[in-house]
């Protein structure tokens, strides 16, 4: 059975270092304020109904950094992809998906206002790692071919 | 699902690593399919059959419960 392409194998560490950067620059712009003065613009002048809207960029162009090298690096192939490594990376996708909505769901009762933002915020990525943390917890923990102790983990 | 494949693989003299590289596989999936802990592909059997030059049933077997 065909799954999805995936890119080759070289693109790991482009896709780790734009997360890195994005991920550095989401957290200096939303907790330290920092920004790049020239990406603020004007996006629309002030009219009869509502006042000049400036717009940050850098919030966005840290998420864009983020979400493009989070999805290079669940969506790059393994030195050794074979189809027990495809199927290793279906079921984390799967698992994922599910733990991501479960966190969620439980943050959507027990956590309101500020919290409830930044919950909604790292939901903008966090399917994505907490697929990458399974995939490879299965591919070099779980099955890492130990033996017996593969069972108990 | 039981397999026979490490009998096979000991019977031609093969490491996991060798056998992987034959087929086209890593040695982790080897060693997954002969402690059952991963059933290959229906064309990963018969591959692995065809390098043995035996019938991809006298490597593997249906269990109760599969």
């Amino acid at each position: 059975m065909k799954t999805m392409r995936l890119l080759p194998v070289t693109w790991k560490w482009p896709g780790a270092i734009l997360s890195i950067l994005g991920l550095a620059l989401g957290f200096a712009a939303e907790l330290g304020e920092f920004s790049f003065s020239w990406l603020k613009f004007i996006v629309r002048e002030k009219n009869s109904f509502l006042d000049t809207a400036e717009e940050d960029f850098t919030n966005e162009v840290a998420l864009t950094l983020t979400i493009v090298g989070l999805l290079i690096l669940a969506f790059t192939r393994e030195r050794d992809e074979d189809e027990r490594v495809r199927l290793i990376r279906l079921e984390a996708f799967q698992w994922s998906i599910l733990v991501n909505f479960i966190i969620v769901l439980i943050g959507n009762w027990v956590l309101y206002g500020g919290s409830f933002f930044w919950l909604m915020t790292f939901n903008l990525f966090t399917p994505l790692v907490v697929f990458l943390l399974r995939f490879y917890y299965v591919l070099y923990i779980r099955e890492s071919g130990a033996g017996k102790l593969n069972s108990i983990l | 699902m039981k397999n026979r494949v490490k009998e096979e693989r000991a019977r031609l003299n093969l490491q996991q690593q060798e056998l992987a590289e034959r087929i086209g596989v890593s040695r982790q999936t080897i060693h997954s399919i002969e402690n059952n802990r991963y059933v290959p592909s229906t064309v990963l059997a018969l591959k692995i059959a065809a390098l043995f030059q035996k019938p991809v049933e006298e490597i593997f077997e249906l269990e109760e419960g599969d």
